[in-house]
């Protein structure tokens, strides 16, 4: 048996256990929009003519510009972590400042999109909406709790990213003690994860 | 992780966002092409959104730089995941 002696100074770190930790969560996050998606291949396969129709009331534009959003956004928290490894931590707050502003872009898209269809009436309780079929009564649901769930993770994904810059500057992070930042970077990519599927069943499925 | 063997690059990063771009720009023009809801559609809608998530998955998320029990655990939520939809479309069928 070997010897095994106490770290004398500092905290003891396990990286790969907090990431094996950050992967487990993000199963848990897969599978509870893995369930979602299951809702809505049931409904899709029940109504596919009432989903097409729906569909077509969605803004291809806006879905195409938050999908650019987020892939510009993943690639800015994979290259402020690159940055880190390479000890430029003013390079990688200042990408991650561009990822914060990109998901407030998003939300911004996500408003004015959200404010349309409220305004023509696609929303639960609106006359429209109450006159709909079944099928594009479902499709609107899941639309808004699908996506609403996503911009509700964009939102907290934001704020941890807010929390590894503020580690950063208080020199909590630095080269060789990264880990918080990569597994908030690894929540970030889920986000655009559960986006890349998102954006062809909600957008572009007419 | 610390332990990284490779050495970090900018490089491979907006190597993986040049193709999610592509990728994203083709998955718009495939649905026009096919022609919107056919199951031909969704399916290739799906397809290509799968092989974004890869990259994304692979590249982003390091992946392909971390240890086999990371690919065996994302394996595994996969075909639970398959499954469940297999299990679906197979009692769609046959109802």
């Amino acid at each position: 048996m070997g010897y095994y002696k106490v770290p004398i100074s500092g905290h003891n770190r396990d990286d790969e256990g907090s990431k094996l930790g950050m992967w487990l969560f993000l199963f848990t996050e897969i599978l509870l929009f893995g369930g979602l998606f299951l809702v809505y291949a049931i409904y899709r396969f029940k109504y596919f003519e009432e989903f097409r129709i729906i569909a077509e009331h969605m803004d291809i534009t806006l879905g195409a510009a938050n999908t650019v959003i987020l892939i510009t956004s993943s690639l800015t928290v994979a290259l402020s972590i690159t940055a880190m490894k390479k000890d430029q931590d003013n390079i990688a707050v200042l990408l991650l400042f561009i990822t914060i502003a990109l998901a407030l872009a998003f939300m911004v898209n996500k408003f004015f999109e959200w404010n349309e269809h409220i305004h023509h009436g696609l929303v639960m309780g609106a006359d429209l909406f109450n006159n709909l079929q079944h099928g594009e009564g479902m499709f609107l649901f899941l639309y808004y709790f699908m996506t609403g769930l996503h911009g509700l993770h964009v939102v907290v994904g934001a704020i941890i990213l807010a929390i590894v810059i503020a580690k950063i500057i208080n020199g909590k992070i630095t080269k060789d003690n990264y880990t918080f930042h990569e597994n908030g970077g690894l929540y970030w990519h889920l986000v655009d994860l559960i986006w890349i599927y998102l954006f062809p069943l909600f957008y572009l499925l007419h | 992780m610390s332990k990284h063997s490779h050495s970090p690059s900018y490089k491979s990063d907006l190597i993986t966002f040049a193709a999610l771009m592509a990728l994203t720009i083709i998955t718009i023009w495939a649905s026009y092409a096919t022609g919107g809801t056919t199951v031909l559609a969704v399916s290739v809608a799906m397809f290509i959104a799968t092989i974004k998530a890869t990259f994304v998955v692979r590249n982003f998320m390091h992946i392909k730089y971390d240890h086999i029990i990371y690919k065996i655990f994302i394996g595994i939520v996969i075909l639970l995941f398959l499954s469940f939809i297999v299990l679906l479309g197979i009692d769609y069928a046959l109802r």
